[in-house]
């Protein structure tokens, strides 16, 4: 027999769904960017510190040199950034506005972090296993020309999909850092 | 006992985060979400294995609203990890605390509700936007219509009370915080705290909101702080005359209604009260927002800057606040003496140490104002003499 369902059930599905919607919508948008995005190189420094909630994470400090033609006042809420990537894939800004730019390669930075000449990027931390931060910490200064961070764009995000030493992921080199000491 | 529920939850929910925050990237990134989902989904199916036996009882509900709000917290601080997140914590404390919200509703946790707020609160210190001023209006009002169901569901309780305290809490935290941005920073939280001091006092239908005349005590401290303020270093709220005095201005005409309505509601009951006490009220309640509203016309439409010696009106108004209090106290209550009395003497303090006025003035009005307490004094006595022969007679 069916019974009418009450209210109270229905609600409660709802919000039940939602919660399981909303972070399947925010991964599916970032499986999305990761998937068809375009990738730019970045040099990085890292260093590593803690947080209490998300756990491990190398911060970085991602900057990218704001070219001398262009002038936004730096007090600007939100600012578009188009990027181009060189031969070898490394990023350089050609388009800095106040305004919304269309097309490729190009990021929505909100509060934009200026340093005299230099723009900030707000991508500042790359999350790693517990132990194994502190040793890209040490492992990143050998590398302190060849360490940058490929970020990849679409739909004016970007998201960080890998921190490498010249040329090798940095989970890679360290796991194979360990096999050798094990040898 | 409720206590073993909630530190249960709170246990088993941060032995969840601590494990997820190890940081499992030897994994493929599709394990990594599903471990992110896994603690949420048993959180659901424990909700919902509570409706299918109507287990509604406070450990129930505190325990497993509590144990859900961590493990919503988790599982997107897992996704913002998964794929490196900036480290904009603010966003994440929005998006979460909104996601507890329905919490504090379906699971009738007010442990949920708490967090709601603290996030909430967080999320606008954390901000350097003050464009969302008005937001938190809208946020806190989202919790009312809990905190009222369960004042009709039992309204002793113990965590119900301290919800009510936390929602007061952080209300005035997060206004303060976020009326530091405006440049009329000190006016902006008087006209705040007189707003709380005003709408605590309103009556519906006869019918006194219990939890709301708690808003009394910070309102009416930040009332007093802000009068001090403008009584003695007038420099501090000159920046009113430095334009955009706009936002200001709308926030005066809001509370100039409430605190009208407030008249219009209560002018009845008020008039049936001692003198001393009307006024008293008319002082506090309807004096102080016309007093600044009168400033801001003056500064807006006539553009005069200081026509009227702002600062000596304050100070008036803070010496005639003491002694009606004083006055109103001897009749009826004690606290009203109590407070009268401070007012009164940190205002001689203040004045009698940091005015700029000469010695010679300074000892001819302190002199003045002695004489004027002790014939007070006199008169008072006389006329409490006067109360009691008539009680004996």
């Amino acid at each position: 027999m069916m019974g009418r369902i009450k209210p109270k059930w229905v609600v409660l599905a709802l919000v039940l769904l939602a919660h399981l919607t909303i972070p399947l919508i925010l991964i599916l948008n970032f499986q999305i960017v990761l998937g068809r995005g375009e990738d730019f190189k970045i040099l990085a420094r890292p260093i590593d510190p803690t947080d209490p909630f998300r756990g491990k994470y190398v911060a970085l400090q991602l900057e990218l040199e704001v070219p001398k033609w262009i002038s936004v006042s730096a007090s600007a809420e939100t600012i578009w950034v188009r990027l181009e990537a060189d031969i070898h894939g490394f990023a350089s800004i050609i388009e800095l506005t106040d305004y919304e730019l269309k097309g490729p390669g190009v990021l929505k930075i909100s509060h934009p972090n200026f340093r005299r000449d230099k723009l900030i990027l707000p991508y500042d931390r790359y999350y790693m296993e517990e132990g194994i931060a502190y040793q890209a910490e040490i492992v990143a200064r050998e590398f302190s020309d060849s360490t940058y961070v490929v970020l990849t764009v679409k739909d004016k995000i970007g998201l960080l999909s890998g921190l490498y030493l010249s040329g090798i992921r940095i989970e890679d080199y360290i796991s194979l850092l360990e096999k050798n000491e094990e040898q | 006992m409720i206590i073993f529920s909630i530190l249960g939850a709170l246990l088993v929910g941060s032995g969840i985060i601590l494990i997820l925050a190890k940081n499992w990237s030897s994994l493929s990134v599709t394990l990594q979400t599903v471990l992110a989902f896994l603690p949420l989904i048993a959180a659901q199916v424990l909700v919902v294995y509570m409706y299918k036996k109507d287990k509604f009882n406070r450990r129930w509900e505190e325990g497993t609203g509590l144990f859900y709000s961590i493990t919503l917290l988790s599982c997107i601080a897992l996704i913002g990890q998964i794929y490196h997140l900036p480290g904009e914590f603010s966003n994440y404390l929005l998006l979460c605390s909104l996601m507890i919200l329905p919490l504090c509703y379906i699971c009738k946790s007010k442990m949920a509700a708490m967090l709601y707020l603290a996030g909430v609160t967080g999320w606008m210190g954390s901000t350097n936007d003050f464009s969302n001023i008005f937001h938190i209006v809208f946020l806190f009002l989202l919790v009312i219509p809990y905190i009222i169901i369960e004042n009709k569901r039992d309204s002793n309780e113990g965590l119900l009370h301290l919800l009510q305290w936390v929602f007061l809490f952080c209300l005035f935290i997060a206004w303060l915080v976020k009326l530091t941005f405006f440049d009329q920073y000190l006016i902006m939280s008087g006209l705040f705290c007189h707003l709380l001091f005003i709408t605590a006092q309103l009556k519906f239908k006869n019918q006194e909101f219990k939890w709301l005349t708690l808003v009394r005590i910070p309102g009416f401290i930040g009332l007093l702080v802000i009068l001090y303020v403008a009584a003695f270093a007038p420099e501090l709220t000159e920046d009113v005359t430095n334009g955009a005095g706009n936002k200001i201005f709308m926030f005066i005409l809001i509370i100039l209604f409430i605190s009208l309505s407030l008249l219009v509601i209560s002018i009845k009951e008020w008039i049936k009260l001692p003198r001393v006490a009307f006024v008293q009220n008319l002082l506090v309640s309807w004096i102080f927002p016309s007093l600044i509203f009168v400033l801001l016309i003056n500064i807006q439409l006539i553009k005069a800057s200081y026509s009227i010696p702002w600062f000596l009106i304050y100070n008036l108004y803070l010496l005639g606040l003491g002694i009606v209090m004083i006055i109103n106290g001897l009749q009826s209550s004690k606290t009203n003496l109590r407070v009268g009395i401070l007012i009164l003497f940190s205002w001689i303090f203040i004045r009698f140490f940091f005015s700029e006025l000469s010695f010679l003035t300074r000892g001819v009005l302190f002199i003045l104002m002695g004489i004027g307490f002790l014939v007070t004094n006199y008169l008072l006595i006389k006329k409490q003499d006067r109360g009691a022969n008539d009680g004996q007679d």
